[in-house]
């Protein structure tokens, strides 16, 4: 059994090419590895990923997040977070919430942690000490409830594109489990 | 004594961190 070791809160795997956030960066290669908004990497390794999230976690954030409340059935899955600013923070973030499946069946490979849908809102607090709460309610189509999880982050969207928090978990888990070594391995199968 | 008053002041702020979750994507041309 092997140990499993934090590597943070990855929130999809692909299609990605060609979507809003390959346009957001501005990317040209594949694979480019993004690690919180702000540390691009184009090709890259394991390794090297992993040292991308040591010097992330070591970032201060501003800001806290927690998941209210969520739930899902065969036909939505609902989801709400809480965002609460430590610090002040400027305008111009946007919250991003998104379902995600793991373990989907695409042909003969499972794929980890499959974007489904993603819900966008405006941060409009701004000074410390605020708090807002965002609601997202997705359609659920076929997806394996004990693998439906959902990922919220924060981030800049109109200047550094910093990704200034992050959180995860999935529908059927009460707490936040930490991610593994795994998860990242499997994308570079 | 002023000045270690001071100093103590600094280090809890620069010591304070939220706890972060760090958010990696991955951009691949696979469907």
């Amino acid at each position: 059994m092997g140990k499993a070791v934090p590597v943070g809160w990855l929130y999809s795997v692909s299609p990605h090419f060609g979507d809003r956030f390959w346009t957001l960066y501005n990317l040209t290669y594949v694979p480019t590895h993004v690690t919180d908004g702000i540390d691009v990497i184009v090709g890259g390794s394991y390794a090297v990923y992993l040292n991308a999230f040591n010097k992330r976690e070591n970032v201060p954030s501003p800001l806290t997040l927690a998941f209210v409340s969520k739930s899902a059935t065969t036909s939505q899955a609902y989801v709400k977070v809480k965002v609460a600013l430590d610090e002040a923070v400027g305008g111009g973030k946007k919250v991003f919430v998104v379902m995600w499946e793991d373990r989907a069946q695409g042909g003969s490979y499972t794929w980890r942690y499959t974007e489904r849908d993603t819900g966008s809102h405006d941060l409009t607090v701004t000074s410390k000490g605020q708090e807002q709460v965002f609601e997202n309610t997705f359609p659920v189509t076929g997806y394996n409830l004990d693998n439906l999880g959902v990922s919220v982050f924060v981030q800049d969207v109109s200047g550094t594109k910093e990704i200034l928090n992050g959180d995860a978990a999935t529908f059927s888990e009460a707490a936040v489990e930490p991610k593994s070594l795994g998860r990242v391995k499997a994308i570079f199968k | 004594m002023k000045r270690l008053v001071v100093l103590g002041l600094a280090l809890a702020v620069v010591s304070w961190s939220a706890p972060r979750g760090v958010v990696m994507e991955h951009f691949s041309s696979t469907t």
